[in-house]
């Protein structure tokens, strides 16, 4: 009898997959009944959803205008400008001005807080002329290729572009430097060494363009014409 | 008397483990016909959730970007520090309508360039050449004003 007891088969309780199925989906159910697991998540969403606390700026022209929001355009990206009793408006000359001043057509800045929908509540207004603030700078990586004589005028060839060539024009309030930010000279400067110029176009000279800045990056200190200034 | 009761009892224990045998025997094959899944499917914990949509912060085309200063942003002070990464050793002028500045991306690429800005609206460039002469540029707008509101 005893041995028939140790003999007979004693079947182990081996974790069924159904258990281990259940034990996890009371894990999951019980997170999400847990109020500070539920409050932490709540959190996140809102800080992603909320309005952006940091203030925003747009620029554009005017293209439809009424008492509650403004639609303006710049350079193909429309911007909905929502707009109320709060918000100051002020002319090109910054004086107080008001929202029957401004028209389809006008030039603005728009200043506020983005809201969910990446629309601007504006807070000021300010009237502008988009013309005057146009960055004209252009940067010119190249070769000279020719230096005048006779005028501060230089011929460079872009790096990337051999079929263009820039003649650029160079005055009293050029600045020069080496490739480690050290002032240079106009002297510094040889036919085929490499420059990364800062241009415009000039306003009176067609086809030649005023430079700002010249760096330098062929410009070695031990060459004999050197003479360095101070740093930048 | 005590002979009949260990009998008794090893015969209980006897029959007990039969009993549980066969249950779990049985368990067993019902299991097996059934194929387990668990299906983990989380609820909403709100019903209010609004899909995420994250405005994008960084200004960036495929070989440079700014981390800061965000594009259309005001900022407060005229000076501020331009951040971010482009090809290692590059060249990386900043230019405003007025006036132009310059440094390098460390070896890693990244760079910080100190930018002195105009009242008002500036269209900012910013350029990075790299020491192939590769030649990218990317536009930003921010406005230096210290009104409050």
């Amino acid at each position: 009898m005893l041995i028939n007891i140790f003999t007979t088969k004693i079947l182990a309780v081996d974790a069924t997959p159904s258990a281990d199925q259940n034990k996890v989906q009371d894990i999951i159910n019980a997170l999400k009944q847990n109020p500070a697991v539920q409050q932490v998540i709540k959190e996140k969403l809102n800080l992603i959803n909320s309005p952006s606390t940091k203030p925003k700026s747009f620029i554009g022209t005017i293209v439809q205008i009424n008492d509650q929001q403004i639609s303006i355009n710049y350079q193909n990206n429309s911007q909905t400008i929502l707009i109320d009793s709060n918000v100051a408006y002020f002319d090109i000359k910054h004086n107080k001005s008001k929202l029957t001043n401004f028209k389809i057509g006008q030039d603005i800045l728009a200043m506020g807080y983005l809201d969910q929908n990446n629309q601007l509540t504006a807070k000021r207004i300010v009237a502008i002329d988009l013309k005057t603030l146009e960055n004209k700078n252009q940067v010119i990586n190249g070769k000279i290729v020719d230096i005048s004589q006779s005028s501060p005028i230089m011929v460079i060839i872009p790096i990337q572009n051999k079929n263009t060539q820039y003649q650029i024009k160079t005055d009293s309030n050029t600045l020069i430097f080496d490739q480690n930010n050290n002032k240079i000279t106009s002297k510094n400067i040889t036919v085929g060494q490499k420059i990364i110029a800062i241009i415009q176009p000039d306003l009176k000279i067609t086809k030649t363009f005023d430079v700002s800045k010249i760096i330098n990056l062929d410009f070695k200190i031990s060459s004999p014409s050197a003479t360095p200034t101070t740093k930048q | 008397m005590i002979k009949e009761l260990i009998l008794a009892i090893i015969l209980g224990a006897f029959l007990g483990l039969g009993v549980m045998g066969g249950y779990l025997t049985l368990n067993k094959k019902n299991v097996a016909q059934k194929t387990p899944t668990v299906e983990i499917s989380p609820t909403p914990i709100s019903d209010n959730i609004v899909s995420i949509t994250p405005t994008p912060q960084k200004t960036s085309n495929d070989q440079i970007t700014i981390d800061s200063p965000e594009n259309n942003s005001v900022i407060s002070v005229s000076k501020t520090d331009f951040t971010g990464i482009t090809k290692p050793n590059s060249t990386i002028i900043i230019t405003t309508a007025s006036n132009s500045f310059n440094g390098k991306s460390d070896n890693t690429g990244k760079f910080d360039i100190s930018v002195d800005l105009d009242s008002g609206v500036n269209l900012i460039k910013v350029t990075a050449i790299d020491p192939n002469d590769n030649q990218t540029e990317i536009p930003l707008m921010v406005t230096y004003s210290t009104a409050k509101f």
